[in-house]
């Protein structure tokens, strides 16, 4: 079985480092994957591992000491061993991570000493002190000579990776090429993972508010907040000018979870409190407009029944005068009488509808309710009779389609036959000319149900509620039309209330409308009810 | 004989108005409603129309206007006798070119005075 051969990878921006290294190591049968870049190197890493790290400082993109770094802070790569290529000049305190490093005095010489160090790593032995030629890497002469550069170095750690914010470094192609440990813990994700990947293919919720951001071009002072995993984080950027160009950009992640929370709540708190406000004022715009229809109601019912009143005063002050000043033969005289009594009792007609209304709206008719057992097909029977001389100037027959002779209830028997006049009234005065009324009374169960149906014009749906309110009149031309005060089912209305009935308004069978009039046949419950 | 015609949909009020000017001498005819009373206006060309405001159908402003989009019935006077007793009923019927407006409920003697200072 043919062993398994030492995969080394190799990573240097350097091509004939490249050449010379692979060639050589190849003959030395190890497995050699050469990478351009610390991009190319980092993805590789997500689909495979190597025994050999061999990381030249040349390294495009992200340097061989920082792709060293990250290396070594992953736990997942941590324990493959990295050779680090450094440059004969190059101060070796920048090391800290790397497990061996190889000085490239010249290409022959570091391949050999790379394949030195290979065969002692693999075979387990202990390094060659000549090759460990990392052994004193904080050599005081070099820390001499260099002081700025150590300073920048500490400077530069104490802003990248003491930050509290998490540091997130893309390049021109908003490629990820760096991070601090804190950006890590924000991610939840280690650099190794992300580093090369596009920004915007990792993070695509960020995209469309950070895109903007990002081409603004300059480092502005409003901040964005950008979400992930559940947190907040109020973003800045700086960004990074090489060759006079801009070449990416840093981001600067702060944790404003809490504060967004917060005000994501308060904000809530307003908008709840912004509607239950809208909610009030709607409620009292409404309860306005309803007074203020009320308030039109009854001022067009006071004008209403002034004219209403007028009309019958301007007859019998007519007449009388008439009767007064002129010689008036005797049977025109009767004539007159009758016509003063006539619109007499119109006028008493009004008086006690104002009266009734005063009475329900003091609370005073039930007090008044005189219960007695009385025969209600007779009463129907008898405002039949009253209303057919006014239903007949029209040709209109008032039919009782069917009734139930002797038919007893317990109820106040004037103001049921108001119930009817009214009820029966307004079918009248609602028909067209020779159309027909139809009465119903009959029997169900513990109820006496009286209907009343006409061929009128009918009553619109939204207008079926409002018609039992005092003062109402359907609106349209019938308004300015019909005569009457528009509180006749007001008060039958009230009047069957005070007797635990109801009534109910339908739609005819072929037009019109049909009044049923519910009533208990005993009324032992009504004063309790009252 | 002048001619002095009544519109107004309380027939006891057209009666009383009937018996009244005619008694005073003038001839007199009635109409219970708005349409045919210009129908009648057109027709017998009276010498005063006494009109109702409050009426279905064609109310008393109605007629008022058509009589005056008719050049033939434009000089025929109206007196406006209502029971609609607002300024702005008085006013209208006025631009609309009332020569007299009287509220019900009203003295019939006193009707008969200003019919007669219109058409003596």
């Amino acid at each position: 079985m043919p062993e398994k051969k030492i995969t080394i990878w190799l990573a240097s921006s350097d091509s004939e480092n490249r050449r010379i290294l692979s060639e050589k190591l190849k003959k030395q049968d190890y497995q050699v994957k050469l990478f351009e870049n610390g991009i190319s190197a980092a993805q590789e890493l997500k689909k495979n591992l190597p025994d050999f790290f061999v990381i030249d400082f040349l390294l495009d993109i992200i340097d061989g000491m920082k792709f060293c770094e990250y290396l070594k802070r992953d736990f997942r790569y941590k324990s493959i061993p990295v050779i680090l290529l450094l440059s004969e000049d190059a101060p070796e305190d920048f090391i800290s991570m790397a497990d061996l490093i190889l000085r490239k005095k010249d290409k022959e010489n570091l391949a050999l000493k790379l394949l030195a160090a290979l065969s002692s790593l693999i075979n387990g032995e202990a390094f060659p002190v000549h090759l460990w030629e990392n052994a004193d890497r904080r050599s005081p002469q070099i820390r001499q000579a260099l002081p700025e550069i150590f300073e920048l170095r500490e400077r530069f750690d104490a802003v990248f990776e003491k930050n509290v914010a998490g540091i997130l470094e893309i390049d021109d192609k908003r490629r990820i090429i760096s991070m601090n440990s804190r950006m890590e813990e924000i991610l939840q994700r280690p650099i190794l993972d992300l580093i090369g990947d596009h920004l915007f293919t990792r993070f695509p919720l960020w995209k469309s508010s950070l895109k903007q951001y990002l081409a603004a071009g300059k480092v502005t002072e409003k901040s964005l907040i950008l979400e992930h995993n559940g947190r907040y984080f109020e973003t800045k950027t700086s960004y990074l000018i090489k060759d006079d160009k801009k070449s990416g950009h840093f981001l600067m992640f702060f944790d404003v979870t809490e504060r967004q929370l917060y005000q994501k709540k308060l904000l809530s708190y307003a908008e709840e409190l912004e509607k239950e406000v809208e909610r009030r004022l709607h409620q009292i715009r409404t309860a306005n407009s309803e007074l203020e229809r009320l308030n039109r109601l009854r001022s067009e019912f006071l004008s209403n029944i002034s004219h209403e009143m007028r009309t019958p005063l301007a007859t019998i002050k007519g007449f009388t005068e008439t009767l007064m000043n002129r010689d008036v033969n005797p049977e025109v005289r009767k004539e007159f009488l009758e016509i003063i009594a006539s619109e007499s009792a119109r006028l008493e007609k009004i008086v006690n509808e104002i009266l009734d209304i005063t009475q329900i709206q003091q609370g005073l008719m039930k007090k008044q309710l005189a219960l007695t057992f009385f025969d209600i097909s007779a009463e129907l029977d008898y405002v039949v009779k009253l209303l057919d001389p006014a239903a007949q100037k029209k040709k209109i027959r008032i039919i009782i389609a069917e009734g139930s002779a002797g038919f007893k209830i317990k109820a106040d028997r004037d103001r049921i036959r108001q119930v009817l006049i009214n009820i029966i009234e307004n079918a009248v005065k609602f028909s067209p000319d020779g159309t027909d009324v139809i009465l119903k009374l009959r029997r169900e169960k513990r109820e006496a149900v009286f209907s009343c149906e006409d061929q009128g014009p009918g009553i619109p749906e939204a207008e079926k509620e409002k018609i039992f309110e005092k003062f109402y009149m359907v609106d349209g031309s019938d308004r300015k039309t019909k005569k009457g005060t528009g509180v006749g089912l007001f008060i039958a209305d009230n009047i069957v209330k005070l007797h635990n009935g109801r009534i109910e308004v339908s739609s005819g069978k072929r037009k019109g409308c049909a009044f049923t009039v519910r009533l208990p046949m005993s009324t032992r419950n009504i004063r309790e009810n009252l | 004989m002048k001619t002095i015609l009544i519109i107004d949909d309380e027939n006891y009020i057209n009666r009383l108005v009937h018996f009244n000017l005619l008694e005073d001498g003038y001839d007199v005819i009635t109409s219970s409603s708005g349409r045919e009373g210009l129908e009648l206006i057109k027709k017998r060309r009276p010498d005063l129309v006494i009109l109702d405001i409050a009426m279905p159908e064609m109310d008393g402003f109605t007629v008022m206007e058509k009589m005056r989009a008719d050049d033939r019935l434009r000089e025929i006077p109206v007196l406006v006798l209502t029971a609609k007793v607002m300024e702005e009923v008085e006013q209208r019927a006025k631009k609309l070119g009332a020569v007299d407006f009287i509220t019900k409920p009203f003295s019939p003697s006193d009707l008969s005075n200003r019919v007669r200072e219109i058409i003596g």
